[in-house]
């Protein structure tokens, strides 16, 4: 099987139809037995301005966004200056764009780019009338020139209009076949072999719907939230869905409410969780804490987005790192978890809900807006292989409560926990620090028996759990990377591409952040002769690593301080920096001997 | 249903307060009122945030929760919406619910949860010795304020009634007997029942807080019409004297029933099922041609 791998963007103003020309590009080809990626960006605008949908389309699942563009369909040249800087075009792209919009003369692209004059607009008009469907000419244009297989548009069309009257349904299934006519009548076309032989079950859907899809079947039965990019769409998700499986939905006044509900919700004895964004983590801390204090268990979402403060609402991050691993006062064991893709976010989410109950603490997850709002093709996940992980919390015994502790010092950290309606299990859950039965206490040598339970709980996770490690490449590289949550897809096709070049590599990727899986981690990295770090903040997970590991000599760190979203050739890139630190340390070894 | 007396809600735990404290009082009414209703320990949760009238919950001998600063109520909506058969009882001291916490009580007015709010009114911050509150009135001298203040005092049943709360009453801690009633028929209102309970602090406002109290206290008249809003806001604009009684009280449906009245809308009908919801996101393989 030839490996076609296209990537491709759709351009325009918002209210022009890109994304959703995007959607039913991804769903169409989907049925067709193609895996796919779209990543959006947008301007703050609520309506109009930029709008761009980037789109990868293979036969194997898609890890990553694509580093650059073979094709770009340009709907009007209008607010295109906005993301100019963030549009890479391959040496010979093609950029469609429409007759009646001449591309602006200061655009620079490369050499041997071709553009293409399409009338998108005097096609709608003619055939449906208005220009609406000139997202859906160009969309038939794309499946013309780049040998689509066409047999899933027609129902990806007609389920996209299917509110609308038959007539429309049709008239824009004739402007989708005057776009692909238009671009058979180009001579100088590419060729793709698009034919996929072995169709396998497929889902379509975002990370923000993986996480509350993951989070339903773990047993949420509370969720409580507060609007917040680019995290609501799990909000709005649960607000959809709880209510038809009886499980409550609360929009709250604000995330601190939304937070200490869930926490209430979970002292009444339920799987309970919220989600958020930057913003709403920071305003979450101090209950979070509450959540430790009194372990409960509770699961903590944040989307993650460029920060600090308001940030770029719209934009990806990996900076709530610090926040999420060491925020909040006091010694406050929390587990968190970073999924690496759509079908992760699903088996995470689901893990989460798993250690929470097991261990009765807070567990944060992750995500970031690329991860959360992005579309993905993936393979049918195995939920019967997730429901050994759906476990609800450890109640205490008749004959625990003949005598009942809540917070009873035992080995692993954990004790049997209570929940109004259990006759003799009543007690005061309390932030104030407390004795074994719950009172209130102030003395130091309590406090200190106390906080080391807790902590206890950290220390058997990190002994008995999976530590949540994933792993791509060679055995016994000599070349490693680190990273973690959704950098993954780029990092494992730069292994890939690594080992097309002879060279032994390997990549971790952590799963989850608290607590460090130390043991794992440090025999990855000591037979390593050069290691690369990957993260998008200033060195937050250099440092966290490098304080609870010994890192090799030539340890290199490439770091993304704006959104862009990682490229797999920069991140080669910077392996050949730590080729040069490599040879470098062997020189110096070689000298000094 | 057992036969308990007041003293056996008493938990083990000693309280922290000052001796002559008017916590105390309504600590001995919600004994008296949980046992009046002979509600079961493990069917009652009392649920505080910080600060002395917080201390509460760890002195009955029912599910508790001793949460943060201000929090008592959305924790209280937790547990009550999740079990809705749980008889929840928030209680908040004036700085906790109606400074760093005033934002929580629009919005619990506005759903109607069925839960009884006691906010134990002293007029001070107490655990934190002696700064301004929200209700600090007068011409007193504070830690906070210490050449007086300047700031006029929140009034919480006009803050209740303008939020449209279905059930306003008012106490004094010193008249236990009159705080059960309160308490017991805020148990019994199906919906937020919002209850002020002048608990006077006797360390940093001091004793003269009880007879200050004492001489402005009366009872609502016996013709007194807690159904009428515009005698409630003639209660809530008194000056002069402090009327103590259920100042208002209306009948509308609880969040809880809107809650299952919207979870009906949501199923119309349809069995909830997690193969059927992931069925949305699968793809529909192309249907073999037809001849």
């Amino acid at each position: 099987m030839h490996e076609e791998d296209l990537t491709l963007a759709l351009v325009g103003s918002g209210g022009e139809g890109v994304v959703s020309a995007g959607e039913i590009l991804i769903h169409a080809t989907a049925q067709d037995g193609l895996y796919s990626m779209m990543v959006k960006s947008y301007g703050p605008q609520i309506r109009g301005g930029e709008s761009l949908a980037q789109i990868r389309l293979k036969k194997t699942p898609v890890h990553s966004q694509g580093d650059a563009l073979d094709a770009m369909v340009v709907l009007s040249w209008s607010n295109f200056h906005r993301f100019a800087g963030e549009v890479r075009l391959r040496e010979r792209a093609v950029i469609l764009h429409d007759s009646e919009d001449a591309p602006p003369a200061t655009l620079k692209v490369p050499a041997k780019a071709r553009f293409v004059a399409v009338p998108f607009t005097a096609t709608a008009k003619q055939i449906t009338g208005v220009t609406q469907a000139k997202n859906i000419v160009a969309l038939g244009f794309l499946a013309g020139w780049f040998d689509l297989p066409q047999h899933g548009f027609a129902e990806s069309i007609r389920e996209r209009f299917a509110k609308k009257s038959e007539a429309v349904q049709q008239s824009n299934l004739a402007a989708f076949q005057a776009g692909v006519a238009l671009a058979q009548a180009e001579s100088a076309r590419p060729h793709y072999d698009w034919a996929v032989t072995n169709h396998e079950p497929k889902l379509v859907l975002t990370g923000n719907e993986a996480v509350a899809i993951g989070s339903l079947f773990a047993g949420v039965k509370f969720f409580a939230g507060y609007p917040i990019t680019p995290a609501s769409e799990i909000m709005e998700w649960m607000a959809r869905e709880l209510p038809r499986f009886n499980r409550v939905f609360i929009q709250t006044e604000d995330e601190i409410a939304a937070v200490t509900m869930a926490i209430g919700a979970s002292f009444a004895g339920v799987k309970a969780m919220t989600a958020t964004s930057g913003p709403g983590l920071s305003l979450m801390t101090e209950a979070i804490g509450l959540a430790a204090m009194a372990e409960l268990p509770l699961v903590v979402v944040d989307v993650q987005r460029a920060g600090p403060s308001t940030g770029i609402p719209t934009k990806t991050t990996q900076a709530d790192l610090y926040h999420a691993v060491f925020g909040g006062h006091g010694n406050l064991p929390r587990v968190v978890l970073a999924p690496t893709d759509a079908a992760d976010a699903i088996a995470v989410a689901v893990h989460a809900f798993y250690l929470a109950e097991k261990y009765q603490l807070p567990v944060l997850l992750l995500t970031d807006q690329f991860l959360g709002q992005r579309l993905e093709v993936i393979p049918q996940v195995d939920f019967e292989a997730l429901k050994p992980q759906v476990i609800t919390r450890t109640t205490p015994t008749e004959e625990d409560l003949q005598r009942y502790h809540r917070f009873k010092l035992t080995e692993s950290g954990v004790s049997p926990i209570s929940a109004p309606g259990i006759k003799n299990g009543m007690y005061t859950a309390a932030g104030i620090e407390h004795d074994e039965t719950g009172r209130p206490t102030s003395n130091a040598e309590l406090d200190e028996k106390m906080t080391r339970k807790r902590a206890q709980k950290i220390e058997t996770i990190r002994q008995h759990e999976s530590g949540m490690l994933w792993r791509c490449g060679d055995h016994d590289p000599e070349i490693g990377i680190l990273a973690w949550g959704s950098t993954k897809g780029a990092v494992q096709e730069v292994v890939a591409r690594l080992q097309q070049e002879g060279r032994k590599a390997a990549a971790l990727v952590l799963r989850q952040l608290s607590p460090l899986p130390l043991a794992q981690l440090q025999n990855f990295i000591d037979p390593l002769e050069g290691l690369l770090i990957v993260e998008m903040a200033d060195g937050q997970f250099h440092n966290y690593l490098k304080s609870q590991l010994t890192l090799p000599h030539s340890t290199r760190v490439y770091k993304r301080l704006g959104a862009a979203l990682f490229t797999v050739q920069e991140i080669l890139d910077a392996i050949k920096e730590v080729d040069a630190l490599w040879e470098t340390t062997l020189q110096q070894t070689i000298a000094a001997m | 249903m057992g036969n308990h007396t007041a003293t056996d809600y008493r938990s083990d735990v000693k309280p922290v307060w000052c001796p002559g404290c008017g916590d105390f009082g309504v600590l001995n009414a919600v004994y008296q009122a949980l046992a009046r209703l002979q509600l079961p320990f493990e069917e009652v949760a009392v649920i505080s945030g910080i600060g002395c009238s917080s201390r509460l919950p760890g002195y009955v001998k029912t599910y508790g929760f001793n949460s943060i600063h201000g929090r008592a109520l959305p924790v209280a909506q937790g547990v009550k919406l999740a079990r809705p058969e749980t008889t929840v009882i928030a209680v908040a001291g004036d700085g906790d619910g109606l400074s760093i916490g005033g934002g929580h009580l629009p919005h619990i007015a506005r759903r109607n949860v069925d839960l009884t709010y006691i906010m134990m009114d002293n007029g001070i911050y107490g655990m934190t010795k002696g700064q301004t509150s929200p209700t600090t009135g007068g011409d007193q001298e504070t830690k906070s304020m210490p050449y007086g203040i300047i700031e006029e005092p929140v009034n919480p049943i006009k803050l209740a009634l303008s939020y449209d709360a279905t059930f306003i009453a008012r106490g004094f801690s010193a008249n236990v007997k009159q705080c059960v009633d309160l308490i017991v028929r805020g148990i019994q209102h199906p919906g937020f029942a919002f209850i002020q309970l002048l608990s006077p602090c006797v360390t940093f406002v001091g004793r003269e807080q009880f007879d200050i109290i004492r001489e402005l206290a009366v009872d609502l008249p016996e013709d007194y019409d807690a159904s009428s809003l515009d005698q409630a806001w003639q209660v809530s604009n008194e000056l002069g004297k402090i009327s103590l009684g259920v100042i208002y009280q209306k009948q509308s449906p609880t969040y809880e029933q809107r809650l299952q009245d919207l979870a009906q809308r949501a199923q119309e009908g349809s069995r909830p099922d997690f193969a059927d919801l992931l069925r949305q996101y699968h793809v529909s393989e192309p249907e073999p041609a037809q001849d």
